[in-house]
């Protein structure tokens, strides 16, 4: 269930953004009326998917969207600022129903209004009838038997009503890559017991063929057995695809009791996407078939006829598709291995042998290169954070009565997941600061001679092991004497050192901390707002900002960041005034443990935790930072290392975070317990804690054997 | 640079504070000066080691020189600083007093440590630099902060 | 078909009896019965019969973890799981450690010969 909604909320986060770009675009020139084609699919498969899902106000909303855009489509009514306003109000609202998946009934006053709204849109334009929700099947199809009959009108509502503009046109995508998409139905015997698994059998054989685009029911409809005795795939076949072969393969399944494979046409324009008839026998062609099915008589038959292209090497079967749950931990445990390498390394010294100092070189350069291969594998395009840009400069230039064009390139650059998850606040800081003060009014651009439309560059680019990612602006520039004095009132530095400083050095002042607070919306420098975090939250990303500025002809913003990072998972805790993150790896659960479930053995305190009985230390006290004190409830994290387990109190449980490893300074001794360090979003170093060498200490040592009651 | 004409050649020194003793540190071993900063403890390590602190995404560690050299923990004010230098490639902060000033020195203002002077660690001391009638002493921080051996103060200084 | 011999697997003797009739009207020989995994994956070896069915919940060694020792020493093996009724996760498993299909209990003659002739031909 959880694996469904996951793919329904990916595909609808894709078809929300691909509205969103399309109604940009749509407003910057409402001739582009491939972009309203686009929309309207957008709309239609977001119907037809929450409808799949049982998301009824999504679907009636998006039912609403898709009928204002055909209308559009048709010419009925026009585009403008309002109706595009309009339009991504309900985006909006999709958006948060989306977020909220689970309260789906707390939206259908909102979903009620907009609907009425949209409607009233294209009902005041004239004309009348709106496009019902339900589409009917048309039976067109000859009927049958009475079975085949039911059969047909399923397959026929597949193709027709799911297989709507959207899907012809990824079908035809696949075709001109030499793909050939064909309509796969299967019927199993009467009365099969566990069907759901058959139709996994069915769907593993058939997934070795291509890519299996759709299915009839849906994946989560055939898991909970909820279909007769049919069901039905669409699939992009290979470009080898031995039909006969597949036939083959299915029909090698118990209970498979009937296989139809026909072929998809889909012709530039054709609404038709049925099948054709193909009665003829020996098609030539090596792979073209006829394929009857004895007393089926009239069963639709399979054909190929497009050309196959054997020799057509596709990169995506090279690749394969991995849940990002299996990737992580994966990253973990590379995370894991790497600190315990250092303290192996640390061990390993101590023994003054050339044999093993050259294998630990050896495991210390294979581990390296261990991690910066699996680190490649989070990458991810920057575009994932660019994609939220375009709307939020066109909103906020609409807010301040500019005209902004944002130009962005680059978008494909890829770098770490959790750097692209990371950078999306500075960015935001350095754009909104780029529409607020940078940009000039029109009338003043029009004063300095400038174009009236303000432009703001969005770049990114590789450059060496380094991504860089640059915002820049034609606006006014930032005039170093302004931030000179600002810096000076605000006692940053003295009027003495602004005398002699230089305009660069000058500019960079408004990186320093103090220099301005958010709450300064308009700033006389024409820049600063919240630079600092923009600056320290780079920096916890290994990552630097420079600037560059012409005083009346704009700012570029230039941020390098590294592609990949060592991350670890970890639990944030709190202990006295700090902060510390411990590995997740070595995170047996948490738990909140009041004073009368604490024993004292042996001058220890131990808790009883389904009958193991554990050891239960105070970090705090552990770490030597303060002690313990009595509480109504104690938060408590149960670790691991090895066979030994504990409990550690601590203060608070602050929830997970990613962080970036780094490594403390040689010119520190190795600490016990202590694996590395890590910079946190607001600057602050926290100590990332090594469990196994807390629990190696002599005190902390005790396992459950030596409590045996 | 310069140095085909040892007779003009100049050093320029960080001068900073410890109690009331001068020291300098040589300009190309430090990297910046910061004012004082939030130090992140670290548990288990040389009583005289501050914490870590955040330097441009890099976690450097902070030497409270104070502690030291044995002396009391001196409060924290406006003036007291963390100066960074470059030890064998890496960078170690140092907390000081204050930073007073970048003094120019020709190269023969200059001395050795003075030998026998009662209580001076000659081995602790680069050189002693004259200004005036100040005397810096010019540390060497190398050997100060990678023994672990205690130094009190009184082994830095010339005065007693 | 006729000839092809079958390794029945299961630890209750009623189950195996009855799916032996079943088999042996429909022209199969019964190369051996096991009563737990350890003693098919040992049978197997022996044995090498064409194709085993395999109970899933037995004890000493389960069907899932019999399938997987038995891929392991031969991957060409062809066995066949028998489920009851809402084992579905299981039967899933064993499909994925290398099992070629399933057969459902309480058994129906017919599917049963359905099965093992899409399995060995």
């Amino acid at each position: 269930m959880e694996e469904y909604r996951d793919l329904f909320l990916a595909e609808a986060q894709e078809y929300l953004q691909n509205m969103t770009d399309c109604m940009l675009e749509l407003e910057k020139d409402p001739t582009a009326t491939e972009n309203l084609t686009e929309m309207f699919r957008a709309a239609h498969s977001l119907k037809g998917m929450s409808g799949t899902m049982g998301y009824e106000l999504i679907m009636k909303l998006t039912h609403e969207m898709e009928n204002l855009l055909d209308k559009l489509r048709s010419g009925e009514i026009s585009v403008g600022t309002d109706l595009v306003n309009l339009l991504f109000e309900a985006v909006d609202l999709v958006q948060v129903m989306i977020n909220d998946l689970d309260n789906q009934k707390n939206f259908s006053s909102d979903v009620q209004a907009l609907e009425k709204k949209l409607q009233g849109w294209y009902e005041s334009a004239g004309k009348e009838e709106s496009r019902p929700l339900e589409k009917g099947i048309d039976g067109e199809n000859s009927p049958e038997d009475q079975e085949t009959e039911r059969d047909a009108a399923a397959k026929d509502a597949f193709i027709k009503a799911e297989l709507n503009e959207f899907e012809k046109e990824m079908l035809k995508d696949a075709a001109s890559r030499g793909e050939n998409s064909y309509h796969i139905n299967v019927w199993l015997r009467e009365g099969s017991l566990l069907k759901s698994v058959r139709s996994y059998m069915v769907y593993k054989v058939i997934e070795k063929h291509g890519e299996i685009v759709k299915t009839y029911p849906s994946m989560q409809a055939m898991e909970e057995e909820k279909f007769d005795r049919d069901f039905s795939f669409l699939l992009l076949g290979k470009p080898d695809l031995d039909i006969n072969e597949l036939e083959k393969s299915i029909k090698g399944i118990a209970e498979v009791e009937k296989v139809i494979i026909s072929s998809l046409f889909l012709e530039d324009g054709s609404e038709k996407a049925a099948p054709p008839l193909q009665e003829a026998q020996g098609t030539a062609g090596a792979n073209a078939r006829e394929k009857r099915n004895g007393d089926q008589g009239g069963a639709v038959s399979s054909q190929v006829a497009k050309k196959v292209q054997p020799s057509l090497n596709r990169s995506s079967e090279k690749t394969v598709r991995v849940e990002t749950a299996k990737l992580d931990a994966l990253v973990n445990l590379v995370g894991e291995l790497i600190i315990n390498r250092t303290r192996v390394l640390e061990l390993g010294k101590q023994f003054k042998n050339e044999n093993l100092e050259a294998s630990l070189e050896q495991l210390e350069r294979v581990t390296t290169e261990l991690q910066s291969a699996v680190m490649t594998l989070r990458m991810v395009p920057i575009k994932q954070v660019f994609d939220r840009f375009p709307r939020m400069v066109r909103d906020l230039s609409q807010e301040r009565g500019k005209e902004i064009e944002l130009i962005i390139s680059g978008e494909e650059t890829e770098l770490d997941r959790t750097i692209v998850n990371q950078i999306g606040d500075p960015l935001v800081h350095l754009l909104r600061n780029a529409v607020d003060h940078g940009i000039e009014d029109e009338e003043e651009r029009k004063r300095k001679g400038k174009r009236p439309v303000g432009t703001i560059h969005l770049e990114a680019h590789h450059e060496g092991s380094h991504v860089v990612v640059s915002v820049e602006d034609d606006g006014s520039g930032i005039d170093p004497e302004k931030v000179k004095e600002k810096a000076v009132q605000k006692n940053i530095i003295t009027r003495e050192e602004a005398e002699v400083m230089e305009a660069d050095e000058a500019i960079r002042l408004i990186f320093r901390s103090g220099f301005s607070t958010s709450a300064e919306v308009t700033d006389i420098s024409g820049r600063g707002v919240g630079m600092d975090v923009v600056k320290t939250s780079i920096e916890a990303l290994n990552g630097t900002v420079e600037v560059k500025s012409e005083q009346g002809k704009g700012s570029k913003f230039i941020l390098r960041l590294p592609l990949t990072l060592a991350i670890i998972r970890t639990l944030m805790v709190r202990a006295g005034e700090e902060v510390f993150a411990i590995p997740i790896e070595a995170i047996r659960e948490n738990l909140f443990v009041e004073p009368h479930e604490i024993r004292t053995i042996q001058q220890g305190k131990v808790i009883t935790l389904r009958e193991e009985v554990l050891p239960l230390y105070c970090l705090k006290e552990e770490l030597g930072m303060g002690f313990f004190e009595e509480q109504e409830v104690y938060p408590v994290v149960v670790v691991q290392a090895g066979e030994k387990k504990a409990g550690f109190i601590v203060d608070e449980l602050m929830g997970q975070q990613e962080v970036v490893i780094k490594s403390l300074s040689s010119f520190i001794n190795d600490i016990k317990g202590v694996a590395g360090a890590t910079v946190l979003g607001d600057g602050r170093v926290t100590l990332i804690l090594d469990i196994a060498g807390l629990l190696e200490d002599g005190r902390v040592n005790v396992g459950k054997e030596n409590f045996n009651h | 640079m310069a140095s085909n004409n040892e007779a003009v050649a100049e050093v320029q020194m960080v001068a900073f504070k410890l109690e009331k003793e001068e020291f300098a540190v040589d300009i190309h071993q430090v990297r910046e000066v910061l004012k004082m900063t939030r130090v992140t403890p670290l548990p288990q390590s040389a009583h005289y080691i501050e914490g870590l602190i955040n330097l441009r995404g890099e976690v450097i560690p902070v030497v409270d020189l104070r502690k030291r050299f044995e002396l009391p923990e001196g409060e924290r004010s406006e003036q007291t600083r963390i100066i960074i230098v470059e030890i064998q490639d890496s960078n170690v902060g140092l907390i000081v007093d204050s930073v007073t000033e970048v003094l120019r020195f020709s190269s023969s203002a200059i001395q050795p440590p003075p030998a026998r002077i009662a209580g001076t660690r000659t081995d602790l001391i680069k050189g002693v630099g004259k200004v005036e009638e100040r005397l810096l002493i010019i540390l060497n921080l190398e050997r100060i902060l990678t023994t672990e051996e205690i130094i009190s103060l009184e082994e830095v200084t010339l005065s007693k | 078909m006729l000839g092809k011999r079958i390794l029945i697997t299961d630890d209750i003797a009623f189950m195996r009896m009855t799916l032996r009739n079943i088999l042996v009207k429909n022209g199969y020989e019964i190369a051996g019965e096991a009563e737990d995994g350890v003693q098919a994956v040992e049978q197997y070896m022996i044995i090498k019969p064409d194709l085993v069915t395999m109970d899933i919940t037995m004890p000493n060694m389960d069907g899932i973890t019999a399938i997987k020792k038995i891929m392991e020493k031969d991957p060409d093996a062809k066995i066949v799981v028998v489920s009851a009724m809402g084992q579905k996760a299981l039967v899933i498993e064993a499909l994925n450690s290398g099992a070629k299909d399933f057969i459902v209990k309480p058994f129906q003659p017919d599917r049963i010969v359905e099965a093992l002739q899409k399995v060995i031909g």
